[in-house]
């Protein structure tokens, strides 16, 4: 019986973070350490004639200015880990005879203080060669347009095109009695966690190591690339992850200011440290979801869909970063979302611009095929005269025919029209669409929208990431170890970030070896340390697959604590049972001993051992999922559109889910609104514009909008339960999940409360003056 | 040259020379050593680094340390009481109101000086408008709002001379 697997348990790392005890990279300090800024090109492309750091380097407490010249002459170029058959893009941990996006780190200035580092950054002069430069990926695809690698001799700007097809897309279109075709402007965004990130390096020039302490979702890969890049050996490099406040993804990266501090660390002779500026972060850390897609689908009159086709544009920035176009390539392969729908082409072309690079956030592709994908049924709906649920429940996959293969995945399990029903029956409940009637009349502009997802988690089966090009695994590896007093010490290569995984795997491991969590102490973030994980913490994988491997290692040691305590109790290990740490013959608990005295037999007191036993008393197993999970659920947001102001205020919001087996609700939940306030900061308000050169047009958070309090719902959440077939214990992961549905949701509601006004919404951020702008200028009222 | 400022900082007197351009953050983590105070944004939109001087919130970013010459400020680790956490404290404990953690001084302070300013503070809507002041990039806000309502029953029950 689980005791602790879903369990609503508070989270034990609360403690230290409420009394401001915390961590966190820019609290880290070494003796003798000195502070890093970097200076960054304010074009979007040029050519660097010469830098002049003389004056910087007079001026007192300056140790060092590094440049692309003073980079070593093999040093390895930032490395991208998903090769999907793309030109190359190479970049540096400084820009080396050209920047390519504004904000490209072009020299590191190294100092006593940060204050006098910025100082010194003034003085070094750049002498610069603007060149031609193209902000959007529209104008990239023109026959004119400026190239981004034309000293490459790249002809074009596309740095790749990945086509899949299935059955026979022609002849489906052909014979449809309808076609919908939409066009859709996604925007850029990017993770913006709290904390930004930063780096302190310590290299210890005796015995040529470098310590590395990084603001990082990725412990082992950053090791891996940083050995690549420098030509050190992998076990002369440590990597250490602090507390992090905030990865969504961008900490999933490997970074230039990674490279070019431990370099700064070694011509020093000091540790560095270098903590990124917010202004700095905009431009800096990797940017994301930035696509156009046109999408078409075809369906027979009665509402089956029969086909889809996609073209999708990914504006991909100046280099295609750690992860490579795999973003959009997730967008294309998700085209057909949960639908049964028999025959799908897409096309998907990963152009460059000169723009900061794309890369991970939270979802990675997916809430951009949702978007897509759930926008156009509602389309067709209406062209079909149909309800848009009866036209998702006409062709969902429905649950007798799980597990089937879709475009290039297999959906594993679930029951898609249980999940929508139970959905709008909340929304029935409360009364939403009678209401929504009532204050229509009154001329209130109310609307509800529907959207329905799936989610690519419990990433994934090593060989499916290596055949797909993928220079890393997706297992996990577990070492639990019981210590001679009888606490537990868990190792995960997973990174606590604040989604809590720490506090799941510490109850995944209660339950599997029979003790109270309290006694378990999670070790993460020390590549010294903790053992290797395939892919780094992403992808909703911490519950799944790092916990299916926290469950075998600690079954494997439970069976060794049964066998040494059976000896002690003179009874047979099966007859026994653990709970709480005390390891009791069934039926009989006053025939017990404690975890700590078998610790003690297993590393003190070998007296006490059955013959043949060996000392010690620990586990490493890993786990390599046989195949993805797939966790779904249904958004359904209830706005109010202001039509004078132009404001989207929420009056419900529900989430109805199946993420399989919950380790710990609470923790679930968390992730679950925290995703979707990233899904409605999509749909309302962040992005990151251009102009048509690559000029950003932002740069402080009053550009950049996060969503607060005050516009944020309170969601309406129901778990639905269906264990992964995959995965043992059943977890499916739930990290990503309310990022993916909630921005077709949220712009569903919209499109429906402005129906009176007839818009169609194709394009994200949906602000005021976009929407003043469909219903037509009016003056707002003075209050 | 650098000007004496000398302020007491939950409680107890600091004293140092800092440059006139040292920002209050800076000075409280990296003079004082009390590192609770974030930096999220350095341009006074996050809210991260709020603490209070003389009792009122400030953005620790957007003041120099010589403006709180003299000054009583309140930081993160002097919330707690006794050894044991704040009831504002225990409620985001509870109700799971902070993921990271990154922003969660910044919250505490704001709330703190919200429930000492209204005690009888429980409607959402008034809490929402409140907090809106602090980003939080995990939570969605919520269970913040929710521990804030919790910890307003809380300390109303703790001090129930309060006038509710």
């Amino acid at each position: 019986m689980p005791a602790w697997v879903g369990r609503r348990m508070p989270r034990r790392e609360d403690a230290e973070l409420l009394t401001g005890r915390g961590r966190f990279i820019g609290d880290l300090g070494r003796s003798g350490m000195v502070h890093a800024v970097f200076l960054r090109s304010p074009y979007p492309h040029a050519r660097i004639v010469s830098i002049d750091a003389s004056r910087a380097l007079a001026m007192p407490g300056v140790r060092a200015v590094l440049t692309g010249a003073d980079l070593p002459e093999d040093l390895g170029a930032q490395p991208n880990t998903h090769l999907f058959g793309e030109r190359e893009t190479p970049y540096f941990a400084l820009a080396r005879e050209r920047a390519r996006y504004a904000g490209e780190p072009v020299a590191v200035i190294v100092a006593d203080s940060q204050y006098l580092a910025e100082d010194a950054r003034d003085e070094v002069i750049v002498d610069w060669e603007p060149l031609p430069s193209v902000g959007d990926a529209d104008r990239a695809l023109a026959d004119d347009a400026p190239l981004v690698y034309g000293d490459r001799d790249w002809p074009d700007n596309v740095a790749a095109t990945f086509e899949q097809e299935m059955g026979d897309v022609d002849s489906a279109f052909d014979e449809a009695d309808v076609v919908v075709t939409e066009r859709y402007r996604i925007q850029r965004q990017f993770g913006c966690s709290l904390e930004t990130r930063g780096v302190l390096a310590e290299w210890d020039e005796n015995v040529d190591e470098l310590t590395l302490w990084t603001s990082s979702q990725i412990v082992h890969i950053a090791r891996d690339l940083l050995a690549a890049v420098l030509g050190l050996p992998e076990h002369r490099i440590r990597v250490l992850v602090p507390r992090i406040g905030g990865g969504f993804g961008a900490k999933f990266h490997f970074y230039p200011e990674e490279t070019a501090v431990a370099l700064a660390a070694r011509a020093t002779g000091r540790p560095v440290r270098w903590v990124e500026d917010r202004m700095e972060s905009f431009l800096a850390t990797v940017h994301a979801r930035e696509q156009r897609v046109e999408i078409s689908m075809a369906a027979r009159e009665d509402g089956t869909i029969t086909a889809v086709k996609g073209d999708l544009v990914g504006d991909m920035g100046a280099a295609l970063h750690t992860v490579g176009y795999g973003p959009l390539w997730l967008t294309a392969v998700m085209i057909t979302n949960v639908y049964e729908i028999p025959n799908a082409r897409v096309r998907a072309r990963a152009v460059v611009t000169n723009k900061t690079p794309l890369g991970s956030f939270r979802g990675w592709g997916q809430p951009q095929a949702n978007f897509v994908v759930e926008r156009t049924v509602d389309r067709l709906a209406r062209e079909l005269g149909m309800d848009r649920a009866d036209l998702r429940r006409r062709n969902f996959i429905p649950p007798e025919r799980l597990p089937r293969k879709s475009l290039h995945h297999t959906l594993d399990s679930g029951d898609y029209p249980r999940c929508l029903d139970r959905a709008l029956e909340l929304l029935d409940e409360r009364g939403w669409r009678e209401r929504q009637h009532e204050l229509r009349d009154e001329g209130r502009h109310v609307g509800i929208g529907i959207s329905f997802y799936t989610e690519n988690s419990a990433l994934g089966p090593s060989r499916m990431l290596n055949q797909g090009g993928v220079q890393q695994g997706g297992y996990d590896i577990a070492r639990v170890r019981v210590e001679p007093g009888g606490e537990v010490t868990l190792y995960t290569g997973l990174c606590e970030m604040g989604q809590g995984v720490t506090n799941a795997l510490s109850q995944v491991c209660a339950d599997n070896l029979g003790v109270h969590p309290e006694k378990i102490k999670v070790v993460t973030g020390d590549t010294s340390q903790v053992p290797y994980t395939g892919y780094g913490t992403g992808a909703s994988r911490g519950a799944a697959v790092g916990g299916a491997a926290v469950m075998r290692a600690s079954r494997k040691v439970r069976e060794k604590v049964m066998r040494i305590a059976g000896h002690m109790l003179e009874a047979n290990p099966d007859d026994l049972e653990a709970e709480d740490g005390m390891i009791f013959v069934r039926g009989t608990p006053t025939a017990a001993v404690t975890m700590g005295d078998v610790g003690r037999a297993a590393y003190l007191r070998a007296i006490e051992l059955p013959e043949g036993e060996d000392p010690g008393l620990e586990a490493i197993e890993a786990f390599d999922p046989p195949q993805f999970a797939w966790p779904y659920g249904a958004n359904i947001a209830v706005v109010e559109v202001d039509v004078d102001t132009g404001e989207v205020s929420f009056l419900d919001y529900i989430y109805v889910h199946d993420c399989g087996t919950i380790v710990n609700p609470m923790i679930v939940e968390g992730q679950i609104m925290g995703a979707v306030a990233q899904g409605i900061g999509a749909a309302l308000f962040e992005s990151l514009p251009y102009d048509e050169e690559g000029q950003p047009l932002f740069g402080t958070f009053m550009e950049y909008v996060l969503p607060t309090a005050a516009e944020l719902p309170r969601l309406v959440m129901e778990h639905q339960h269906t264990p992964s077939p995959n995965i043992p214990g059943g977890m499916k992961g739930v990290g990503e999940a309310g990022t993916i549905g909630s921005p077709a949701a949220v712009v569903a509601a919209i499109e429906d409360a402005l129906a009176p006004y007839g818009v169609r919404i194709n394009e994200t951020p949906v602000t005021p003056s976009a929407i003043l702008a469909m219903v037509g200028e009016r003056e707002v009222t003075p209050a | 040259m650098s000007p004496r400022v000398s302020m007491v900082v939950n409680g107890r007197g600091v004293e140092a020379d800092v440059e006139p351009r040292r920002l209050l953050a800076d000075f409280l983590r990296e003079d004082v050593h009390l590192y609770g105070t974030h930096l999220g944004c350095e341009h006074g939109v996050c809210g991260a680094c709020t603490v209070l001087v003389d009792g009122e919130p400030v953005r620790s970013c957007l003041m120099l340390a010589v403006q709180a010459d003299g000054g009583e400020v309140t930081t993160v680790e002097g919330l707690s009481r006794d050894g044991g956490l704040h009831p504002l404290q225990e409620a985001f404990h509870e109700h799971h109101a902070l993921q990271c953690g990154f922003c969660t001084p910044g919250f505490l302070l704001t709330s703190l000086y919200l429930l000492r300013e209204r005690p009888d503070l429980d409607d959402e809507g008034e809490i929402r408008a409140a907090l809106s002041g602090n980003l939080c990039r995990c939570t969605g806000y919520q269970n913040i709002v929710d521990a804030v309502r919790d910890a307003a029953a809380r300390m109303r029950q703790d001090s129930p001379t309060t006038k509710g």
